[in-house]
């Protein structure tokens, strides 16, 4: 049984962002407040591990269909970050 | 299937035993004769197999198979011929045993499915938080949503994904009808929204590279 819990976003505080980055998992979520150091560091970390790996960053801000921005160095400030798995042809 | 083997009776020199019929009919289905000799007439492959069988487990114990028209004769063989050495207590442990593997594998799955559940619908999540309501609605319905794109040549074009992983991108002309087909996926294995969303913010954000990067096909020639 799958709960609304398991699926639904974590609620994020004003100070929070949050780093989706799509897998086999569905998506693996990254919270850091960003007052925190340590988590923007984690963060950071992260967001460029994945980068080196070929993923593709977008910032999306809002909801319902408002597009993202592609972006290359990790921004503390943004409310959500997802990363994609490079693409390929199939 | 159990191959059938007609077996006559050859007056004179009789085998009566089932044991013997059986290993020459074993000798005849290894590419000899399938015919053998027996005390009785129209005495076919399944009934010697089922006497012998009878016979046999009368005096080593324990033995026990069940012969259907639908497996192979050697099969049963094989199984028989594992099962015979063993006591009822090894019996009874290999079959503990087998069922304590059979419970294992049941829990491994169930929690393989409940993995895979969760990641289509935090996938399913994802890509409904970005979608206009006009959008998830298609996708709901139709199980596709279409996205308006400005190009960087300042036309506007028309596309439509689909639910899927490869071959789900489509172009669509001014007529609504697709024109183009495109195929281009996360290099990893993920949820088919997950592939959806991907699709999505790369062709928002940068059509070029998607066109780039995508295998195309052509479905016809715009209007």
């Amino acid at each position: 049984m799958i709960t609304e819990e398991q699926i639904l976003d974590t609620p994020l505080l004003p100070t929070q962002g949050m780093l989706r980055c799509i897998d086999e998992n569905g998506d693996t979520k990254i919270i850091w407040d960003r007052g925190n150091r340590d988590e923007v560091e984690a963060a950071r970390e992260t967001f460029n591990r994945l980068k080196k790996k070929g993923y593709l960053a977008y910032e999306v801000k809002g909801k319902e269909g408002n597009k993202g921005d592609v972006i290359d160095e990790f921004n503390p400030e943004a409310e959500r970050l997802i990363m994609a798995p490079r693409m390929v042809g199939g | 299937m159990v191959p059938r083997a007609v077996v006559t009776c050859s007056s004179g020199s009789c085998i009566s035993s089932s044991n013997v019929i059986w290993a020459q009919w074993v000798i005849g289905n290894s590419g000899g004769s399938y015919s053998i000799t027996t005390t009785s007439s129209n005495y076919d492959t399944a009934t010697a197999w089922y006497d012998w069988n009878q016979i046999y487990t009368s005096s080593c114990s324990p033995t026990s198979v069940t012969i259907t028209d639908y497996i192979p004769t050697d099969y049963v063989w094989v199984d028989w011929a594992g099962q015979q050495h063993l006591t009822a207590e090894q019996a009874a442990a290999q079959a503990a045993e087998q069922e304590l593997r059979r419970q294992e594998q049941e829990k491994e799955y169930a929690k393989r499915l409940q993995k895979l559940l969760k990641a289509q619908a935090t996938a399913r999540h994802l890509l409904e938080s970005l979608l206009r309501p006009d959008q998830a609605a298609t996708l709901k319905d139709r199980n596709y949503f279409d996205l308006e794109i400005t190009s960087r040549d300042g036309s506007r074009k028309r596309y439509r994904i689909h639910k899927g992983r490869s071959g789900n991108v489509e172009l669509l002309g001014p007529d609504g009808v697709p024109i183009r087909k495109y195929c281009v996926h996360p290099h990893l294995y993920v949820p088919d929204e997950d592939t959806m969303v991907a699709q999505k913010l790369m062709l928002e954000t940068d059509e070029e590279r998607f066109l780039k990067t995508a295998n195309m096909t052509e479905l016809r020639r715009a209007a």
